[in-house]
């Protein structure tokens, strides 16, 4: 697959229909890609990879980058393209500069989920028949391939490319997910063992920011957060409850507008499982103002911005507000 | 070089504390690390290091600085430093330990900053040397050795802990 999109890449620049390509390239370790921009052939073939651990959804860089001169090529995997698809509504990205080849989508491997086996030192890894053996410092390990699979790829939504200029490999169908299990489960607990285990999980937060700034659905620029006229600026809030408050504000912000594609609980260093406030946003939404999904097409809006009179009424809020 | 063996270790951690507030890596979850307050149970963890690093107790990333009051156009400015109790961290690894002495350079030239000042003075690190460092380590790079840094080192294998001491601070203890 990787060598079919070098390929393919190297044809798209050749011809001139595009300037630059965006994918990824492999950091110091084998499991450490990272998206990157590239402008040659040489550079395709030293440098881009695609393989189980390009989880990284590219669509947000699109942002920048089709603002610039040329037209660039993406790929992207089926979440991504939801994520893409919102952009574009959001008129954030320019789409007539970006040339989409959708690819196959995951199950993609984690290696926090590797670490987290107690295998240190990981250097590389091959995949023989869904066994996994890990090349470390200190000699080799193995572990199930489906034990390392990605969180968000784990509750797979969809294996469609909503959004796409060819295809390589084949399109996929809406899932029937079990996405929403772990959201059912928090709303079955009590208020207080509910307001406890997010607590708990937010005050594991060292407001790195890695979840706003790798989100597609945040783009704004100048975030609430750096404005020191929002009157909730802050960098390193004084208490632990204002910290667990820039969570649930930006859960309010890009509510309606997240595809749930995952990204903000993968990149997060504490393992804080941010999805979970999120897919809770959707679920309610669905339920509340009909089955929405962000970034499925190009023209629907997003129903918090959006009127109907089949809408809940506002007294929803005591209904649902009170335990 | 002093000697402990592993499984008298929280006798030590009782006994310093018994004296001293301290400080030990442990984990929260499975091999995620963070420093707390000793209390008798609490384990050490073998995670490589915490996820916040030792540098919270000297330079933490918020802290009142000062009081005012307003009285229409009069400021009455409070000043609300005390002196920090004395503590001992046990654990820290020799890359954290490190950054204390470049922290060093900055907050205690003048005009010293004497919030940082107060809690450098009062507090005693003791490092743990590494042995079986992650392939993002960096210590080897920076040429940073387990025990230089710190006022006492410690070294763990599977059955006792040696321990270097290089300061009189550490024999009052």
């Amino acid at each position: 697959m990787q060598e079919t999109m070098i390929k393919r890449a190297k044809e798209l620049l050749a011809d001139g229909t595009v300037s630059r390509v965006i994918g990824w390239k492999k950091g110091e370790f084998g499991y450490d890609s990272t998206p990157a921009v590239f402008e040659t052939a040489e550079e395709l073939d030293r440098d881009f990879v695609f393989d189980d651990f390009t989880a990284s959804n590219v669509s947000k860089y699109l942002v920048k980058e089709s603002r610039k001169d040329g037209k660039i090529l993406a790929f992207l995997k089926p979440c991504d393209t939801y994520s893409f698809n919102q952009l574009i509504k959001e008129h954030r990205v320019i789409r007539e500069n970006v040339y989409i080849i959708g690819i196959p989508g995951g199950p993609k491997l984690d290696v926090e989920k590797i670490k987290a086996k107690g295998i240190t030192g990981i250097l590389n890894k091959k995949n023989e028949n869904y066994t996994l053996k890990i090349e470390t410092l200190y000699g080799t390990e193995t572990m199930m391939f489906y034990e390392a699979i990605c969180g968000k790829c784990q509750d797979c939504k969809s294996k469609k490319h909503v959004i796409y200029d060819e295809l390589i490999g084949e399109d996929g169908d809406v899932l029937d997910s079990s996405r929403f299990d772990m959201v059912e489960k928090l709303e079955n607990m009590t208020a207080q063992e509910r307001f406890d285990f997010w607590r708990e999980q937010l005050s594991k937060c060292i407001r790195c920011n890695a979840c706003r700034n790798v989100c597609p659905a945040c783009t704004c620029e100048k975030c609430v957060f750096d404005n020191p006229k929002s009157g909730i600026e802050n960098k390193a809030p004084s208490d632990s409850f204002e910290e667990n408050m820039f969570h649930i504000i930006r859960a309010f912000h890009v509510a309606g507008r997240c595809t749930d594609c995952g990204e903000c609980s993968r990149v997060c260093p504490q393992n804080i499982p941010l999805h979970l406030l999120n897919r809770k946003f959707i679920k309610d939404i669905n339920e509340l103002y009909g089955e929405y999904q962000a970034g499925a097409d190009l023209t629907s809006k997003s129903p918090l911005t959006d009127y109907d009179t089949n809408d809940c009424e506002p007294s929803i809020v005591h209904e649902r507000g009170v335990e | 070089m002093l000697k402990i063996s592993v499984n008298k270790l929280d006798e030590l951690f009782a006994l310093i504390s018994s004296k001293q507030t301290l400080y030990i890596p442990t984990d929260r979850e499975a091999g995620i690390a963070e420093y707390k307050k000793w209390e008798q149970g609490m384990k050490l963890s073998n995670a490589l290091n915490t996820v916040r690093s030792a540098k919270d107790f000297f330079f933490p990333q918020t802290e009142n600085l000062v009081d005012f009051k307003m009285d229409g156009k009069n400021i009455e400015i409070i000043d609300i430093r005390e002196e920090s109790e004395d503590f001992v961290i046990f654990g820290v690894r020799a890359c954290d330990a490190r950054s204390f002495t470049i922290l060093d350079k900055v907050f205690l030239v003048e005009p010293v900053d004497s919030y940082y000042k107060n809690r450098r003075d009062h507090g005693t690190v003791v490092t743990m040397a590494c042995t079986r460092p992650a392939e993002t380590c960096f210590c080897g790079v920076f040429g940073i050795d387990a025990t230089e840094q710190a006022m006492l080192s410690a070294t763990m294998t599977v059955k006792t802990s040696f321990s270097r001491l290089t300061t009189k601070r550490v024999r009052s203890l």
